[in-house]
């Protein structure tokens, strides 16, 4: 077991936490002022999103567990592999919300979210980019596991632009009502 | 099937989508799906809209 690693892990959901926790006081969102609320529809447009999610990340998992059954090496951690597996899921859930106008904060905070998520998947990105041409990356053959910023930074750009789709799509529907 | 009905008695009574949808406590995008006939509110939110635009059920949501 690698101690370091994990500490180090712990620490990095840690900090997030805390800067995520700052943020949003400093949006003053803890008020209720600013809290997302969700209608009847957006309701059950997120209980679709979450069922749709659920079902991606089964279908994943038995992927995952028939390259096992197989005795197929894949050549990457298991670390790489679940984060893989939460990164689409998470896609997935994301995308079926903000196109039905049904994510967190899409009504009343979305300029500033996705200024946010595009400035930490650019970051992300950056980095998973910076690896790959120091040669980090693969490593006889291995998926390092620095890869895990790469897919995060898709993700999370990914998040960012679907909002900014979404968000401009309501400023045309908007202008047209 | 749209419903041209609720689009009319909105703007009947001057309202844009954003401000009915604050009236009945609903996202603009739910008054748009209905107008489009996109979505089916429950009848707590089909009595909201109808007392928000001082019209009956019969008058907005009922179809021949």
């Amino acid at each position: 077991m690698n101690i370091a690693k994990l500490i180090g892990f712990l620490a990095g959901v840690g900090l997030a936490l805390l800067l995520c926790t700052v943020a949003i006081r400093r949006r003053g969102i803890t008020d209720g002022s600013k809290k997302t609320e969700y209608d009847e529809r957006q309701k059950i447009a997120r209980g679709e999103g979450y069922k749709y999610g659920y079902y991606t990340l089964v279908i994943y998992l038995c992927l995952i567990l028939m390259i096992d059954m197989a005795e197929l090496k894949l050549p990457c951690s298991m670390t790489v592999v679940a984060f893989t597996g939460f990164c689409i899921s998470g896609l997935v859930l994301s995308g079926y919300a903000i196109m039905h106008d049904a994510y967190w904060g899409v009504n009343n905070n979305a300029a500033f979210i996705i200024r946010v998520l595009i400035a930490l998947g650019a970051i992300n990105l950056i980095y998973g980019i910076v690896e790959i041409c120091k040669g980090n990356m693969v490593v006889n053959g291995i998926l390092q596991d620095n890869v895990i910023n790469l897919e995060a930074g898709i993700l999370i750009l990914g998040i960012g632009v679907m909002l900014l789709i979404a968000k401009n799509r309501d400023a045309h529907e908007e202008s047209e009502s | 099937m749209k419903n041209l009905k609720l689009k009319a008695a909105r703007a009947e009574k001057d309202l844009s989508q954003d401000e009915l949808a604050g009236m009945v406590g609903v996202a603009r995008q739910t008054i748009h799906l209905i107008e489009k006939g996109d979505y089916n509110p429950s009848i707590n939110l089909c009595i909201a809209i109808c007392r928000a635009l001082d019209k009956t059920l019969d008058d907005l949501f009922w179809t021949e």
